[in-house]
């Protein structure tokens, strides 16, 4: 399985990174929407993306809608990791085209229930 | 919470959660400022996050360079680094920042957040002008002192709906 972690913060990468990882996810890195869509249009076989709300260049809202815009890439099942904490902002992210959506503070065992409800890793 | 009226409680309750659930690291507030955090003329790293909309102002934590060193190593499961590095400026912008965005929600909306700007030096005191500080809180975490400062931008007189004044 791969997966694309699209966040400006290293350490969220490194974090989110660790536990996909344990699950056994191939990790590529991204740090802005930008980037996350060359990653992907560059690695075809991406299984998930994870992607941040908050970047230079190209946020996470816009990064989904170029994402869902995209007929090669739409396909791809989104969970938005963000510290944008109302359910105002999930709403749009989800009406955006997102799939999942889970606020910043998580532990590991909500990021993994997550991944769960999109079927990772399958059973 | 969207009246707001925030309170140094709340605040110590977002912080608490951030720190244990990112962290695994314990919080406990402090009366006032003591030798633990950062004096004056020591290194310290201040990292503050913009929000800007319905509500406007900035959410600032600040520490001293080995404890942002210490909290940096917590939170990447790793060894405090033996001096600042960009990945202890990073951890220190992403804390304020989840802390931020988890305030935010407690106060009128809607408004956004900015990028993290982080400042590390020494002899310096950061100034929101034309703010009012709403908190200024002192924490200890194992022994670690931080403060966590909530500044609000005064309203423009369009917010305040003086007659005869629209917003820009």
């Amino acid at each position: 399985m791969k997966a694309a972690i699209i966040d400006d913060s290293r350490a969220m990468r490194m974090i989110i990174g660790r536990t996909l990882k344990e699950l056994g996810f191939e990790v590529t890195e991204a740090a802005n929407g930008r980037e996350g869509l060359d990653c992907l249009e560059n690695n075809p076989k991406m299984d998930l993306v994870l992607v941040d709300w908050n970047m230079p260049e190209m946020n996470g809202l816009e990064f989904v809608q170029a994402l869902r815009g995209n007929r090669s890439l739409s396909h791809l099942p989104v969970m938005v990791v963000t510290s944008e904490t109302e359910a105002s902002q999930a709403e749009r992210a989800l009406q955006a085209g997102a799939n999942e959506y889970v606020t910043k503070p998580f532990s590991k065992e909500e990021l993994v229930e997550r991944l769960s409800r999109l079927g990772f890793p399958p059973q | 919470m969207t009246n707001g009226s925030l309170q140094s409680r709340d605040v110590i309750d977002i912080i608490q959660e951030v720190f244990s659930s990112m962290l695994a690291l314990e919080i406990s507030p402090l009366d006032a400022v003591t030798s633990a955090t950062a004096a004056a003329n020591e290194r310290k790293l201040s990292a503050s996050v913009g929000i800007a909309g319905e509500w406007n102002g900035t959410v600032t934590l600040q520490c001293g360079a080995d404890t942002a060193c210490r909290l940096a190593g917590a939170m990447l499961a790793m060894d405090p680094a033996p001096d600042v590095d960009e990945d202890v400026k990073d951890v220190l912008g992403e804390l304020a920042n989840i802390v931020a965005g988890n305030i935010k929600s407690m106060l009128p909306g809607p408004s956004s957040l900015s990028l993290p700007c982080v400042i590390d030096g020494s002899n310096y005191s950061l100034e929101i002008l034309h703010g009012e500080e709403l908190i200024n809180q002192p924490l200890l975490c194992h022994g670690n002192g931080l403060i966590v400062s909530i500044v609000q931008a005064k309203p423009t007189a369009a917010a305040r709906k003086l007659p005869g004044v629209s917003a820009a």
